[in-house]
């Protein structure tokens, strides 16, 4: 069954379709290959610019032949292609393993115009040659002057290289394996200040301070005075170092970047920045309050997703329910349960301040959104409420400040005596025949005996507690409704007369049971997308994946292969492509709503289709996170 | 090698050494030779009183003089003794008394002009004591040394026959002999064959006599001679049907411990002393032990022994003596001395540290080296203080300065260095095992948990507060990532060893299978300390993996069955076990905390970690520990000077467990600032602080101090980033300052000693054959010594004269200045040399290769 399409700027005449068991369509024979592909970016001097300023960079990649202009996924920065020229091959003895058989290294020269309104923070860039569209550096916009580091060496204390007055925004590289680079600059007594280090994703970089006090051993030797080096290896979380530090007297003081393991090279450049800590804060609020896109992907089982008041709505608005229509329930529930949730808003119940006792826990009504702290270590918040027989419920987690592996927040639930009936760690035996131990950020449960129950939410830990260590945890009837959906891909590089497929897992939440239907909105001219089933390797199975239920959704996997037909023009840049979603229960359709923008480019034939799920650069990083990477 | 290389290692290794030795005879001239009987103060008699039960029961006296001086000497073979009453008693050999008829009376004692008595009380003279198998056939299983751990009260036994050690346990001995069975680990049972191993129907065919007589094989040689009364009695008693016991045996006061005199003593070299054995009985009686019990000398080389407790002194030194019966070992420690010192000096002392350890040499007879030169104290408390030698310059500068107070001014100053940070890091993160593969495979983590030691460090946060959050480390906190070797959570009773034996300074481990051979820690008492580790958790996956113990002591979330069981049981009962602590106390999970927070308290506030740490960290300054090993506190390894140890326990939690405030105490004490020059009463001594003991430099050490010599850094590049061709420790780190040991390449740390950190590091600072290649063809001995930035190339450079590179090289490598004739001989040396340069080369290597450099002396 093929897929309908639309052309860009035509949203009217939409395609959908469930995606169910296709057979693919044969599809045009691949093109003869050939020797370019698209473009891949390994790095970029300097790292952003300044409001306003115009200033030369380099980009440093392979495939860059044909760079045409650089892509920006917002506005207030132009670049424009200078020149391109291969670097100096290294010697076959200093070539890394992994780039050996690589293509030739090439340096693309640019010219950056940064407009003085442009607002400050980063930003997507991408290169775009007649092989398609690359994957993202980060491009930063900042306030601050910029300072170039000028020293080809000033990796001991004694070299410190001198930095003009802060704030600044100081652009160099860890040029070398061991290199570490030493600033010195000035402060008054009293100040506060901020460095950050903004660095591609390939590094990791860490900030160290010093006094350059000398030693009686030594009159270079530097006292270190903080170190920053984000310590939390979580794979969601940035691994950029932020040290904050209030200087006691006025001097002259040090501040170090380094690379992780004495990581170097030229593909790791950085931006440290240096600012008056409470001017970063107010700067990043504004950038905060400006806002991000005009829509955010929505995240079911994360930490740090909003849980709201609103919450009940905008399940429903992924359901194919009429917003305002009760859910349709079981027999059981619909024997005396409570109902579907009204449209109102959950009341919120602060926890903060209520007795600790066991017997003085708070009872709620369901639903309710119970909000909290562990207010130190130990602590555990407590509530009662009510369940009836079939009652299906949703416990979720929200962690606004500090999160896993910080705080991990641990919710039982025990019945009037006491016992055990649910937690959000999930266990599986696993092929080594080990536990493993999994905390969720929501768990479902239908009771199977009416009763009283108390929620005890805590640290999983005995030993912290604090502000930082805020939950909001939403009780709620079990809503059926289209979860999250996957795709990996960042950008399509379509080859005209080429197909390519590309792969999504589609998440079924609280027993969802109807089909979700796929679309692609604003495809280019001459291209289409169709249904298609694809092999997938077995994943080896958990010998025991417990009360797996429970804890994770139900998903499914669905596959589109995207076809540009042989006569499709190529896009000059790239087209925005909308991954839509609908709910389709029972022959209703729910709401549609976006999954995902994808860059779309159709490329002249002597371009090799490329999926471009992850570049080498983030699967070094993936593989660094012992993430799952999908083959090439 | 060229001509000069070849002779300077027979340079003066250490003038000051010899300088120890010329200003020694003044304190030398006091000694002399045994006093004579004018110095004769008093006399005593040991024990001043006895009672005597049972037929033939006797009493070991021994008769100690005291002599001007304080010094004593045991003149028991050459008093003379009587009684007051010979039909209460009878006089048998040298100093034992034998019951004779119930009454009292007094043993008369006369040495010199000098006289003593001691009361003695027979009872029940006429009657033989009752027999039981524990006072009679146990006795003779220990003095034979049937039961040492060594043979039969191993861990598994020998030959399937097992007894408790030193008769510990004499109703499980007696049932074992008499019932039969072999032995097996880690079970009441019994295996097959049920053989008994005395034949009552025929006394001499029982294995029990045939086995240590040697009629059959025996592993454990000739233990008992068909011809000694032991054999005969123990033919006997299996001939009356080897009863448990008989009469009224049963109702005897039981042992309740031994106590052995002198505890502590000097003997001239040739001399000798008797011991006697005293057991402390349940009724409050006392009863001589002495032939009923098993010595042992420690150092047979310096004191030998007889079955009967004559010790006798071979040569200069100190041992101890192992006195082992009835369950309890008892320990006595004695000194052996070439020469007596007539005149003991009064010694000027700094502190606590000084008033234990000259009281202690006074007592020995041995008299402390002179206070150290500048010098060699400079170089010594900067390499146990911060790790480095000091520069050419702030020797020149500390030598010049005429304070009286330099040398406290500059403890102060080395406390407060960066290289203190550096170097303390580097040791606790040797003591902590930071290193990549043991925490967590994740450089990450390791990186981390080095940050939160160096922070401890630069913070100079109390130890105990440092212990406590090692120890009882959850979520996701730096020190919690050592709970997580290879990424999964090591057995209870491993993690529980290691904690015990880093903070208390104890050994459990051999109590995990039985009671522990030497000490009194039960196999119930090791798994309920392993309890407290038995609710721990790894939640996540790498690298956010999250160590907890679960709330109520149960498995959190138990939803699939598991195939270890998470509750810690007892191997031999299979029962679950309680997290209890060493003193019996069980922790439950409904306190506040958490019981792993709760041990850790506990094990904070506990006497033996303060008596442990500071142990620990007082080896780093000596050499060696107070009890050494280091964290191998038992009653066979005592302290030798508790009192010492006890005080400076006291005094590190008295000040906030400030190590700081340890190094300083001890940095300050004139023990610590004793020369390394023996003299004449202390050469033998390696035990009493008499002098300073020369300590092979630690490879990390010796590594740096060259780097700092030649002038030539070390690069180190880590293997984890090799394949991608980048990686590496910055310009100028030093040795001292990697984070992990187990990434950074280096051919010279590993050939001297870096341990991998898999293990708690025992570093072996002996030499070995690979090390003497290193030394002559090692790219560290032989590439430092002539490159651009080097010392000696720069010194070339600009024109030094030999004179003054000599001068140079040697504040640097031995902070101190050259002799005028090593002066003289060396440029005599590099004039022969046709290469000025070569002969600089060589100059360098053989600083670098001599002891006085490669040592802290």
């Amino acid at each position: 069954m093929a897929l309908s399409s639309k052309p860009a700027g035509s949203f009217s005449r939409e395609w959908m379709v469930t995606v169910l068991l296709v057979l693919l369509q044969p599809l045009p024979c691949p093109a003869e290959a050939d020797t370019s592909g698209p473009p891949e970016i390994l790095s970029l001097f300097p790292l952003g610019g300044r409001q306003g300023e115009a200033f030369q960079g380099t980009l440093r990649g392979r495939g860059l032949e044909g760079a045409r202009q650089l892509w920006f996924d917002s506005g207030g920065v132009r670049a424009r292609v200078l020149g391109l020229r291969n670097e100096e091959a290294p010697k076959p003895e200093e070539t890394p393993r992994s780039d050996a058989g690589a293509k030739p290294v090439q340096l693309l020269s640019l010219r950056f115009q940064v407009d003085p309104t442009a607002q400050p923070g980063p930003r997507s860039l991408r290169v775009i040659t007649p092989g398609g569209l690359s994957h993202p550096l980060t491009f930063h916009v900042h306030a601050e002057p910029g300072h170039l580091e000028s020293r080809p060496s000033h990796d001991l204390a004694s070299e410190a290289e001198p930095l003009p007055e802060w704030p600044l925004a100081v652009h160099g590289t860890i040029g070398r394996p061991a290199e570490v680079d030493y600033y010195a600059f000035s402060v008054s007594e009293g100040e506060r200040l901020r460095f950050e280090v903004r660095s591609l994703a390939l590094s990791d970089m860490a900030i160290s301070l010093y006094e350059p006090a000398g030693s009686w051993f030594s009159p270079h030797r530097a006292r270190r005075l903080a170190f920053s080096d984000e310590p939390v290896a979580y794979p969601e979380r940035s691994t950029e170092p932020v040290l904050r530090y209030r200087f006691g007297k006025s001097g002259r003081y040090l501040v170090r970047v380094s690379g992780f393991l004495g990581e170097g090279g030229p593909d790791h450049p950085y931006l440290l920045r240096i600012a008056r800590d409470a001017e970063r804060d107010k700067e990043e609020a504004s950038v905060s309050a400006s806002g991000g896109s005009e829509w955010e992907p929505w995240r079911e089982r994360s930490w740090t997703r909003k849980l709201g008041t609103d919450r009940m709505e905008a399940l429903r608005a992924r359901t194919a329910l009429p917003p305002a229509t009760p859910m349709k329930q079981s027999a059981e529930e619909q024997a005396g349960t409570q109902g579907p949730p009204a449209p109102e808003a959950i009341p919120v119940i602060e926890l903060d301040g209520a007795p600790d006792e066991a017997s003085e826990a708070m009872e709620v009504t369901l639903p309710a959104l119970l909000a909290g702290t562990i207010e130190h270590p130990g602590d555990i918040d407590r509530v009662r409420f009510a369940a009836k027989v079939g009652d299906r419920v949703a416990l979720e987690i929200e962690t606004p400040r500090a999160t896993v592996p910080i705080f991990n927040p641990y919710l039982k639930m025990v019945d009037a005596e006491g016992a055990e009936v649910l937690t959000n760690v999930h266990s599986i035996l696993n092929a080594n025949t080990e536990i493993e131990k999994q905390i969720r950020p929501k768990v479902i449960h239908s009771f199977p005996r009416a009763g009283e129950f108390t929620l005890e939410i805590r640290d999983i830990t005995a030993a912290f507690g604090g502000p930082s260590m805020a939950y909001r945890v939403l009780i709620r009837p079990q809503v059926p409704h289209m979860g999250q959906i996957h795709l990996e891909e960042d950008h399509l590089n379509l080859v005209a007369g080429r197909a390519t497929p590309v792969s999504l897992v589609t998440d079924q939440e609280e027993h969802f049971e109807g089909s979700i239907a796929l679309s692609l909105e604003g495809l280019p001219p001459g291209v289409t997308a169709v249904a298609a089933t694809r092999a997938e390797p077995d994943a080896p199975p958990a010998v025991n994946e417990g009360r797996k239920e429970r804890y994770v959704s139900r998903s499914r996997k669905a596959s589109l292969v995207l076809v540009a037909a042989a006569g499709a023009p190529p896009t000059p840049v790239p087209v925005v492509v909308k991954v839509m979603a609908q709910p389709v229960v029972e022959g209703r359709m729910g709401r549609m709503t976006p999954v995902k923008d994808l860059l779309l480019m159709v490329v002249a034939p002597a371009a090799t289709s490329t999926r471009t799920a992850l570049n080498p650069v983030e699967k070094t990083v993936a593989e660094r996170d012992n993430r799952r990477v999908s083959p090439d | 090698m060229s001509k000069l290389v070849s002779r300077l290692p027979q340079l003066p290794k250490l003038p000051t050494l010899l300088a120890g030795f010329l200003l020694i005879p003044a304190l030398q001239s006091t000694a002399g030779p045994e006093p004579s009987s004018s110095d004769l103060l008093s006399l005593r008699l040991a024990p001043d009183k006895t009672t005597l039960r049972w037929k033939e029961a006797s009493q070991q006296f021994s008769v100690v003089a005291t002599f001007a001086g304080g010094r004593e000497k045991d003149v028991t073979s050459r008093a003379e003794f009587s009684l007051a009453d010979p039909a209460v008693a009878r006089l048998g050999s040298a100093g034992r008394v034998v019951a004779a008829g119930d009454g009292q009376t007094w043993l008369k004692v006369t040495f010199a002009s000098l006289k003593a008595q001691a009361s003695v009380v027979v009872v029940d003279s006429a009657r033989p004591p009752p027999f039981t198998y524990e006072k009679e056939i146990g006795a003779i299983l220990t003095r034979r040394g049937c039961n040492d751990v060594a043979c039969h009260a191993g861990v598994k036994g020998q030959g399937g026959f097992r007894l408790s050690i030193n008769a510990a346990h004499p109703r499980q001995d007696y049932d074992w002999i008499v019932e039969g069975g072999v032995f097996q680990v880690l079970t009441d049972e019994r295996g097959e064959p049920i053989v008994p191993r005395v034949d009552t129907e025929a006394p001499e065919s029982s294995l029990l006599l045939r086995k240590p007589s040697l009629e059959v094989a025996h592993g454990g040689g000739l233990r008992l001679e068909k011809a000694s009364a032991d054999y005969q009695a123990i033919a006997n008693w299996i001939g009356r049907g080897a009863p448990y016991h008989e009469g009224n045996g049963g109702d005897l006061p039981k042992v309740e411990g031994l106590e052995v005199f002198p505890r502590e003593g000097l003997l001239q070299e040739g001399g000798s002393r008797q011991l006697i054995v005293t057991a402390l009985l349940s009724d409050g009686t006392r009863e001589d032990y002495t032939h009923r019990v098993r010595f042992e000398s420690k150092q047979q080389e310096v004191v030998e022994l007889d079955r009967q407790g004559l010790v006798r002194a071979l040569n200069p030194g100190e041992s101890n003596i192992l006195v082992r019966g009835a369950g309890y070992e008892v320990q006595s420690r004695i000194g052996v001395v070439a020469e007596w010192i007539r005149d003991y000096p009064e010694l000027p002392r700094a502190n606590f540290i000084d008033d234990e350890v000259f009281a202690k040499l006074r007592k020995f007879n041995i008299l402390p080296s002179q206070r150290s030169g500048d010098a060699e104290f400079l170089r010594r408390v900067c390499l146990d203080l911060t790790g480095r030698i000091p520069p050419a310059g702030r020797v020149r500068e500390f030598l010049a300065d005429p304070d009286p107070q330099k040398r406290e001014k500059l403890i102060e100053v080395l406390l407060d260095s960066p290289e203190f940070v550096d170097y303390w890091t580097f040791r606790l993160a040797d003591l902590f095992r930071v290193a990549v593969f043991p925490v967590g495979i994740n450089p990450k983590w390791s990186q981390s948990y080095w940050e939160w030691i160096r922070d401890a460090v630069a913070r100079n946060r109390p130890y105990d507060r440092v212990a406590e959050e090692r120890i009882s480390a959850q979520g996701y906190s730096p020190a919690s990532r050592h709970y997580l070797p290879y990424l999964v959570l090591p057995p209870p009773e491993n993690m529980m060893g290691e904690e015990i034996r880093v903070f208390m300074g104890r050994r459990l481990d051999c109590a995990q299978c039985h009671d522990h051979p030497y000490e009194r820690w039960t196999q119930d008492q090791f798994w309920g300390m392993a309890a407290f580790f038995g609710s721990m958790f790894r939640l996540g996956a790498n690298p956010e993996s999250v160590v907890f113990d679960s709330p109520d002591g149960r498995e959190v979330a138990a939803d699939v069955p598991s195939p270890t069981e998470l509750r810690v049981l007892h191997p031999r009962t299979g029962q679950e076990v309680a997290p209890t602590l060493l003193n019996g106390t069980r922790v439950s999970f409904d306190g506040p905390g958490f019981p792993r927070g709760e041990m850790a308290k506990w094990i904070t506030s506990h006497p033996y970690f303060a008596e442990a740490t500071v142990n620990r960290f007082w080896s780093y300054f000596f050499g060696r520990g107070i009890v050494d090993p280091v964290d191998d506190f038992r009653s066979n390894n005592p302290p030798t000077h508790p009192e010492l140890l006890r005080r400076l326990a006291e005094d590190f939690a008295r000040n906030g467990y400030d190590l700081r405030h340890l190094f300083r105490r001890i940095a300050r004490s004139r023990t610590y600032q004793l020369s390394s020059a023996v003299n004449r009463t202390n050469r033998a001594d390696r035990l009493n602080y008499s002098r300073a003991l020369s300590r092979p430099l630690d490879a990390e050490i010796l590594l740096d101090a060259i780097c700092d010599l030649t002038g030539v850094p070390e690069t180190y590049g880590n293997w984890l980033h090799k394949k991608k061709g980048r990686g590496g420790a910055p310009r100028g780190t030093r040795a001292v300052q990697l984070k992990e040991t187990d990434i950074y390449q280096s051919t010279f740390l590993d050939t001297f000693g870096r341990p991998n950190r898999f293990s708690i590091p025992e570093r072996d600072g002996k030499s070995n054959l690979t090390r003497a290649l290193h030394l002559l063809v090692g790219s560290t001995y032989n590439e430092k010594l002539w490159a651009e930035g080097a010392r000696v190339y720069e010194l070339f450079q600009g024109g030094a004269s030999d004179a003054e590179i000599v001068e140079e090289l040697y504040l640097a490598a031995f902070s101190r200045f050259p002799t005028p004739s090593e002066v003289e001989e060396l440029e005599r040396l590099i004039a022969q040399t046709p290469s000025r340069e070569q002969a600089l080369r060589d100059l360098q290597w053989a600083l670098i290769t001599s002891r006085e450099f490669a040592e802290n002396h």
